[in-house]
């Protein structure tokens, strides 16, 4: 696969820092599976978003390990920095809809991944199995977010794989509502750096 | 077209880039081209062709430098040691299937050689032809054939006769034939004139031979630290291997407390140190025919160490080994083409990383540093002082090698950084082998515990 620079119709991927901290511990089977994602994203030339909250969110749970690939990443212009999309209105509906003041805080923790995912059409890799749920709780008031892919490197048992060997065109692994029309991508972003 | 010499009333330009090409040359079976910059980092897997590609210049080298004429390729050299003709051309699984030709190419932008080898049955090894291009003006030339036509060809010699005898261009011109004779790995016009000999300037191979005969070439084995080293003459180039004039050279410094050598001095101090090899290095004469190389025995200077001095033979080989980098480096001059085989052998990772940084300033002050590396850090750090702004991306290329597990022949990935110092689209290298190994690592680490 030969791709010069990003461009914002390149398949991409947020990439929660917990993937990062289990790639580096011996959480059987986990801390592998999270592993062989991460080495399959290098090898697979797939373009991982990084904006300032997931940096900061990296480089409190990295490991060294993560480091190594990151650093990697960012050598081959994988590694896509761009600007944090809050979004008012998603951040007020997860406080709507969810009746439960800790699923609020959970969600909220983890909220940064969904903006990038909105904005710039990635999809979002995550150990977070919690937030998924409640991230498909609140899809189905905020439509946007339905379309929107939370995928587990654990489960389904090699889902994760295969659609990252796909690059990332199966559309449906992980996806949070029912079928949504995509929505046009609004900014641009930048390599990192 | 320019002749070679002419522009003698000043100092050549330095050479800033240099594109080379290699095709037919042990598994570098198809056209192989490189574009060797201030700073060339040549990676890739043992066996890959990446000496051999190297080889293919230090082949010409070592036969402008021998002193008799070998012929058109000096095959059993200081530099590239073959004992037949069979180990040079290229070869597939047949026995038959070998190249026919052997070429080497160098292109300098507004100049161009290209130089065809071959070897016919029962014959030693020749010279096909010779394409030479300067500026616009292009011919392929053939041992024994002239490509001007006759009237041109008696015009210019004569402007040149005129210029550097008493002939006049009005006289009737003596009976005069010129024709390309080989001269070492070269093709020159000659002309004959009334018995005489001369070589005329019409092939600008100038450039090119200076390039190569001006070469600093540092093994990667480069030998066992001695307790003396013989004394060996100094001067712009170094024919052979460069390791022999170390200790001559730092007591040629030393000797001549010149603004320049008192600075080439400092730099070489200085760099040993950022190594955390030592602090200082210094030659002393044992006899006549002998030097003794002693370094500072502890890696910093000590309060009244002055004297606290070692030979290199009693410290480790890291002292040793780099020596003969730096002072390569130190002694290169803008233009000057410096190939370094494995400059971080023998170094501490550390000191690997702070080997990039010197040899990214020797590049940034122009001289063209080749080095062939197998270590990620050193391309790591490279990649950190372009980012850091230390070196400009333009001067960095970066060459990956990688040799076909089926037919054997070689290919060349080429990249070039940008001022970030990204690769972008790079084969797989050191950095999934290094990730792959903590990988499998803490993987083995994990079953392990999974299992108790």
């Amino acid at each position: 696969m030969s791709r010069a620079s990003w461009s914002l119709s390149s398949p991409s991927a947020v990439v929660d820092a917990c993937v990062a901290q289990s790639a580096g511990e011996t959480d059987h089977p986990y801390s592998a599976e999270a592993r062989t994602v991460l080495l399959d994203l290098s090898k697979c030339r797939i373009y991982v978003l990084f904006s300032e909250s997931v940096k900061d969110e990296w480089a409190r749970h990295g490991s060294k390990l993560s480091i190594r690939w990151l650093a990697a990443m960012v050598s081959r212009g994988l590694a896509v920095k761009v600007r944090d999309k809050a979004s008012t209105h998603l951040r007020k509906t997860i406080k709507l809809v969810l009746p439960d003041p800790y699923d609020v805080l959970a969600l909220l923790k983890d909220v940064h991944l969904l903006e990038l995912a909105l904005a710039y059409g990635s999809g979002v890799i995550s150990s977070d199995e919690r937030s998924g749920t409640l991230a498909a709780q609140v899809s189905a008031t905020h439509r946007p977010l339905a379309r929107v892919q939370w995928v587990s490197p654990h489960r389904p048992k090699g889902a994760c794989r295969a659609w990252i060997a796909g690059g990332l065109s199966d559309a449906e692994i992980g996806r949070l509502g029912a079928s949504a029309p995509r929505r046009p991508i609004r900014k641009a972003a930048r390599r990192m750096g | 077209m320019t002749a070679p010499g002419r522009a003698g009333t000043r100092p050549p330009k330095p050479l800033t880039s240099l594109e080379v090409g290699v095709q037919g040359y042990k598994s570098l079976r198809d056209e192989i081209r490189m574009q060797l910059r201030p700073l060339t980092l040549v990676a890739g897997a043992n066996s890959s062709g990446k000496s051999s590609f190297m080889q293919a210049l230090l082949l010409l080298k070592q036969t402008l430098e021998v002193q008799f004429d070998p012929g058109p390729l000096l095959l059993n050299g200081p530099n590239v040691a073959l004992t037949s003709t069979q180990q040079l051309f290229s070869r597939g699984k047949a026995k038959h299937d070998t190249a026919a030709h052997f070429v080497v190419s160098m292109n300098l932008g507004e100049r161009e050689v290209r130089l065809r080898f071959n070897k016919p049955s029962g014959k030693p090894v020749g010279i096909v032809s010779m394409y030479i291009r300067d500026h616009e003006n292009a011919m392929t030339i053939h041992e024994g054939e002239f490509p001007l036509e006759p009237t041109q060809l008696l015009r210019d010699t004569m402007r040149w006769l005129s210029e550097i005898t008493t002939i006049e261009q009005e006289r009737p011109a003596p009976d005069v034939t010129v024709r390309a004779i080989r001269n070492r790995c070269f093709l020159i016009a000659e002309a004959r004139i009334a018995g005489t000999r001369l070589e005329l300037p019409y092939f600008s191979v100038g450039p090119f031979r200076n390039a190569l005969l001006e070469m600093i070439h540092v093994p990667g084995l480069r030998g066992n630290p001695d307790r003396v080293y013989p004394t060996s003459a100094v001067g712009r180039s170094f024919p052979g291997t460069f390791e022999r004039y170390v200790a001559s050279l730092i007591y040629a410094w030393q000797s001549s407390r010149s603004a320049a050598n008192v600075s080439r001095l400092n730099y070489l101090n200085n760099h040993l140190h950022e190594l955390g090899l030592t602090w200082k290095v210094h030659a002393k004469p044992a006899d006549d025919t002998s030097v003794e190389l002693l370094v500072g025995r502890l890696p910093h200077a000590q309060q009244g160490g002055a004297h606290d001095m070692v030979s290199i033979a009693d410290v480790g080989f890291g002292v040793s080994q780099t020596l003969p980098v730096l002072v390569a480096l130190v002694a290169a001059r803008p233009g000057q083409i410096v190939y370094l085989e494995q400059p971080e052998i023998h170094l501490h990772p550390r000191a690997q990383t702070g080997l990039a940084k010197i040899l990214a300033w020797h590049a940034q002050r122009g001289v063209i540093v080749v080095a062939e590396t197998h270590s990620s850090l050193l391309i790591r750090a490279t990649q950190t002082a372009i980012a850091q702004g230390f070196v400009d991306n333009r001067n960095v290329a970066l060459h990956w090698f990688t040799r076909s597990i089926d037919t054997g022949v070689t290919a060349i990935t080429s990249a070039s950084p940008d001022r970030r110092g990204r690769f972008h689209d790079w084969p797989i290298d050191f950095d999934d082998v290094a990730l792959e190994a903590d990988v499998a690592y803490l993987n083995a680490v994990e079953a392990g515990d999974a299992d108790e």
